[in-house]
């Protein structure tokens, strides 16, 4: 499958997501997140993550506006990954999250297959997670992610070289009595500064409550770094 | 302000703590380039072969030497052509169907891959030429022929498992089956495209 196909079939997807930005639950906000992944011994690898959500703008649907930086969340996770295959790798661990004083809990379970071709890469991701808390349902969720990473200088990612990583996600959630789902589409524009540092930016657009019908959007600014030991 | 010149501090420390990581690495970038910056000489080549589909030009550093390469597609294969700064051709590299291979040398790789893993998948083969301008032009005019050729050589990459661990591996044999070079290929970081 040649490059121009592939962009073709993400360029549909992409459309087919159709934003609209009226008449809906809209939030706007900022997203960074720092990640440290360690290499361990034989097959192992370690994943650490801290992600940050800032309010910057939201409107309900009843149009009530509200403006100003309002800090929402931060996200603590760790992560340990065994590679299974060539190309695959099988994770699990624990996140935890601050939002308003209240603490949240999630265990994680991922699979990801990454696909080598010419000119880009492919990494499909399979994941499962359960939320707790004390002041809200146990949720469920069952996730499926597509990335794309397409170097913009060359065949393959080098150190000082620019790349687009697009990623598509659908998240199937359910909780007691509730059950939704959830889209996210996610353009970024990455640097590679050196092969242990890369810095993401982009957008990251999430679709919500679709099954129930009063729909949520949610678009956060995102800056990620990936630092890379061992 | 203040926030700006901070954000720039940041940056310059975290660039500069993994800059010490570099040198103990293979330093080996590829990047493409315009066919105006390819040496002419090497131009010249790439002209010289008929139907030569689209023709993409890359320039590739290491720490030993840098060289250009001229990808291209013609019959269907994938052709890379790569040449030194100065326009000499250093080797041509053509994919190949497996089953196009001598069956004797077929055998012999065969065996040699069943001695060296558990078990085996071939990913990708690809014939080698290295010579004159002229002989390497014939070779690549004359697939058919080129496989019982004795200076061709062959790559083969193909996944590999043994002793519990699956990976990566590309050979080199000589026109007879024999292993000149064997390397494990080390794969690219994927954090960010599984986090």
């Amino acid at each position: 499958m040649n490059t121009r196909l592939l962009l073709s079939i993400l360029l549909v997807l992409l459309t087919s997501f159709s934003i609209e930005l009226v008449g809906q639950n809209l939030e706007f906000g900022g997203l960074p997140s720092v990640n440290f992944n360690l290499k361990g011994k034989s097959h192992w690898s370690y994943n650490g993550k801290i992600e940050s959500r800032q309010q910057f703008h939201s409107r309900a649907s009843n149009s009530e506006h509200e403006r100003g930086i309002n800090y929402l969340l931060t996200d603590f996770s760790l992560l340990a990954a065994r590679k299974i295959g060539l190309s695959s790798r099988l994770a699990g661990g624990y996140l935890f999250r601050l939002e308003e004083g209240n603490l949240q809990h999630r265990f994680i379970q991922q699979m990801v297959v990454v696909q080598r071709l010419r000119t880009l890469r492919l990494a499909h991701r399979f994941l499962s997670d359960q939320t707790f808390s004390s002041q809200e349902n146990t949720e469920i969720r069952f996730r499926y992610r597509i990335t794309m990473e397409v170097p913009l200088n060359g065949e393959s990612l080098d150190p000082g070289e620019f790349y687009v990583k697009a990623s598509q996600e659908i998240l199937y959630g359910m909780a007691i009595g509730v059950h939704d789902l959830e889209l996210r589409f996610i353009p970024l524009l990455g640097y590679n500064f050196v092969q242990d540092l890369k810095m993401e930016t982009g957008i990251d657009y999430r679709l919500g409550s679709i099954i129930g019908g009063n729909n949520e959007q949610k678009i956060w600014l995102a800056v990620n770094l990936f630092f890379d030991f061992g | 302000m203040k926030k700006r010149y901070l954000f720039f501090i940041a940056i310059l420390i975290l660039t500069g703590a993994t800059n010490s990581l570099i040198a103990q690495e293979k330093f080996e970038k590829e990047s493409r380039v315009h066919a105006e910056d390819a040496p002419t000489q090497a131009k010249q080549f790439i002209a010289s072969i008929d139907h030569a589909g689209r023709i993409k030009w890359y320039r590739e550093e290491s720490l030993n030497e840098n060289s250009f390469e001229a990808k291209f597609k013609m019959n269907r294969k994938w052709h890379s052509i790569e040449f030194s700064t100065e326009g000499e051709l250093l080797d041509a590299e053509i994919e190949l169907d497996w089953d196009r291979l001598p069956p004797e040398t077929q055998q012999k790789m065969e065996a040699q891959l069943q001695s060296d893993c558990n078990n085996f998948k071939l990913k990708r083969a690809q014939v080698q030429y290295r010579g004159t301008n002229e002989e390497v032009l014939s070779l690549i005019s004359l697939p058919e022929q080129s496989t019982q050729h004795p200076s061709v050589r062959y790559e083969l990459v193909f996944r590999c498992k043994k002793d519990g661990s699956t990976d990566l591996y590309e050979y080199l044999f000589d026109s007879k089956g024999e292993v000149l070079l064997v390397k494990k290929i080390i794969f690219k970081n994927t954090s960010h495209l599984e986090y």
